[in-house]
């Protein structure tokens, strides 16, 4: 293992045949760099035929190459012996087998079988499904209970959550607000100046910014910015025992963490989802102006399209998207399990799932709005 | 360099932006001993031992492994001495989306032209010399501190290198543990001629196996004696080795 320049450590054998049996003769130096080469060569059927290994030609021996004579041996059926080593190296060659005689017998845990992986996944889902369903419940209770008293509430957390939730996502908010705005002018622009309807993409952008793409991307970009961030912070708290430090002193890791983070995302997101409407319709009204038609015509064909109504339903959506998508978060950083890839795992699992819930809510939202006529 | 030193380490000095950990630090490797750094917590051991294996690069000085200047090396140069090293970190390091074995394994499946069951053969020779022979399908997660320690010291030799750096092999360990991991040491320096480089705050384990120890104290920012710990115990003038090996009182 010298790294210093110099030539390469060779290792040289011999395959004789005597009256005692078939004998492999080593010399040189039977190290870690040489032994690979050796026992390409020594394929089963010559180890089996092998009966003595003679190894008073090594100038050099290390553990490896002990190890490596010990695996020949056991291959052969133990028929072979090893000897003419240095007194040195055969006293580590003596220690060796002494261990390997006292290892027991391991076997490799069996690959579980398809059936009980389905089994247990299916299960793992429902029990998922509950504990989703348990920790959204306990925190609608306790945000009900913490509205009722204010003095409860930790504020000064709550603030700074939602500076990070709220403040520090605007750029990105806007940013891609714009863009679906121009996207969704551009694309039905398309079909819609066929008919002579172009006017009409106003309508169809306010609507569908307003009720559904509103909500669902500020969500989207809540889920992938804040519950994933929530689920990290919170996952690292639990493998570093920070919960368990809080559990200690008597504190509700829930409360303590969970409360501040959600209620920001909820306060947060209509404000943030207002953000997005208002500059979707801006990059809209851009691609319209840039089509020839005028901003009064567009403002006029808005306010004709979308009403309060249709603003305060997605402002709902919003509500109920940052409670869902913060909850979330929070509940996967506390499922946190051990190991390094826990805290990624929990972050992934907290963006899936996020995702997964806002799309599943919003066709419950769809079906609910439709039932009572919005 | 003198031929039986395997490391040289001359005026190194170490600073974190303005605050200086060490300065002025020179000592020997000599081959085939175990040496210990010795010193309380925060006086520089383990950042010294990230700089003998080139971790980080220090602000003066010059470290010699097995003759070639490591803070003057490339990348390169760098990677092929560090071949030469075996590390045991004070946490394990151990892989942990990987099995104990294939921690072992790992080495010697990426750095050598040995066959995978050539590897395993051998990974689990290491793991049984360290009294793992039973965990060897385990995840790190499942295993208790002291296994995670003696298997991370099973993964620092599954190369056979000729430097084996422990960083508080025995810390957390019970002494039945730390005695067999002391053992252990002794063994693989006795038979193969493996050079050691212990840190440690276990003086029971620095009689044991030690030949040679430096002290470093944090508040001088270097070291303040070095010598066997039988010499230093009862000869060291210096009122900060007295203390460490006597536990006399700062009164």
């Amino acid at each position: 293992m010298d790294p210093s320049p110099g030539p390469r450590p060779q290792l040289q054998h011999r395959i004789v045949d005597g009256d005692d049996g078939r004998r492999l003769s080593l010399s040189g130096h039977l190290t870690t760099q040489t032994i690979g080469g050796l026992r390409k060569q020594l394929d089963d059927t010559t180890v089996s035929s092998l009966r003595w290994i003679d190894g008073s030609g090594l100038e050099d021996c290390d553990g490896n190459g002990i190890a490596l004579l010990l695996e020949i041996v056991e291959r052969s059926g133990n028929q072979c012996q090893i000897q003419g080593l240095p007194e040195r190296t055969d006293r580590l060659l003596e220690e060796f087998r002494r261990e390997l005689a006292e290892a027991p017998e391991v076997e490799p845990p069996p690959p579980r079988s398809r059936i009980v992986a389905i089994g247990k996944a299916t299960a793992g889902l429902f029990q998922d499904l509950r504990a989703q369903v348990a920790f959204v419940g306990e925190l609608t209770i306790g945000m009900l209970r913490a509205l009722r008293h204010p003095t409860s509430i930790r504020w000064t957390d709550t603030l700074r959550q939602a500076e990070i939730v709220g403040v520090d996502a605007l750029p990105i908010v806007l940013l891609l607000g714009f863009l679906i705005g121009v996207i969704l002018a551009y694309q039905a622009l398309i079909p819609m100046e066929e008919f002579g309807a172009g006017i009409y993409v106003a309508n169809l952008v306010s609507l569908s910014l307003l009720r559904e793409l509103g909500p669902l991307m500020t969500a989207v970009i809540l889920s992938g910015r804040s519950g994933s961030a929530f689920a990290a912070e919170i996952g690292t708290m639990k493998v570093d025992e920070e919960l368990d430090a809080l559990a200690t002193f008597g504190l509700d890791a829930q409360g303590f963490l969970t409360l501040p983070r959600v209620m920001a995302a909820v306060f947060m997101m209509p404000i943030l989802t207002i953000f997005l409407n208002l500059i979707g319709l801006v990059g809209a009204a851009l691609v319209m102006l840039s089509k020839g038609f005028s901003t009064s015509a567009f403002i006029s064909q808005v306010l004709r399209q979308v009403d309060y109504i249709d603003l305060l339903s997605g402002l709902f959506k919003a509500l109920v998207f940052g409670l869902l998508v913060a909850g979330i978060g929070c509940l996967r950083g506390f499922q946190t399990g051990s190991g390094p890839s826990a805290v990624g795992v929990s972050t992934t699992r907290a963006v899936v799932s996020g995702i997964v819930l806002i799309i599943a809510a919003d066709g419950v939202f769809a079906f609910v709005y439709n039932a009572l006529g919005i | 360099m003198t031929p039986s030193n395997v490391i040289e380490v001359r005026d190194l000095r170490v600073a974190f932006g303005a605050k200086v950990v060490l300065k002025d630090v020179s000592f020997d490797v000599v081959a085939g001993e175990v040496l210990t750094i010795l010193g309380g917590s925060g006086s520089g051991k383990s950042t010294l031992i990230r700089h003998v294996i080139g971790l980080r690069e220090p602000q003066g000085g010059t470290i010699r492994v097995l003759g070639r200047d490591i803070t003057s090396a490339d990348p390169r140069e760098l990677a092929a001495a560090r071949r030469a090293f075996g590390v045991m970190y004070q946490s394990g390091a151990l892989f942990g989306s990987l099995s104990v074995l294939e921690n072992v394994c790992l080495p010697l499946r990426e750095l050598t032209d040995l066959p995978e069951s050539a590897c395993e053969w051998i990974g689990r020779l290491k793991l049984q010399l360290v009294g793992l022979g039973e965990a060897l399908h385990k995840q790190p997660a499942e295993l208790s501190g002291g296994m995670k320690k003696r298997a991370a010291i099973a993964r620092a030799l599954a190369l056979d290198p000729q430097i084996v750096f422990l960083d508080e092999p025995s810390a957390g360990l019970d002494p039945i543990t730390a005695s067999d991991i002391d053992d252990l040491i002794l063994q693989l320096v006795a038979s193969i001629g493996m050079t050691v480089v212990v840190v440690t705050h276990e003086l029971a384990s620095v009689f044991k196996i030690a030949d040679r120890a430096v002290i470093l104290d944090g508040a001088r920012q270097g070291i303040v004696a070095t010598g066997s710990p039988a010499e230093l115990r009862d000869h060291s003038e210096d009122p900060y080795v007295r203390r460490f090996f006597r536990r006399e009182s700062s009164q």
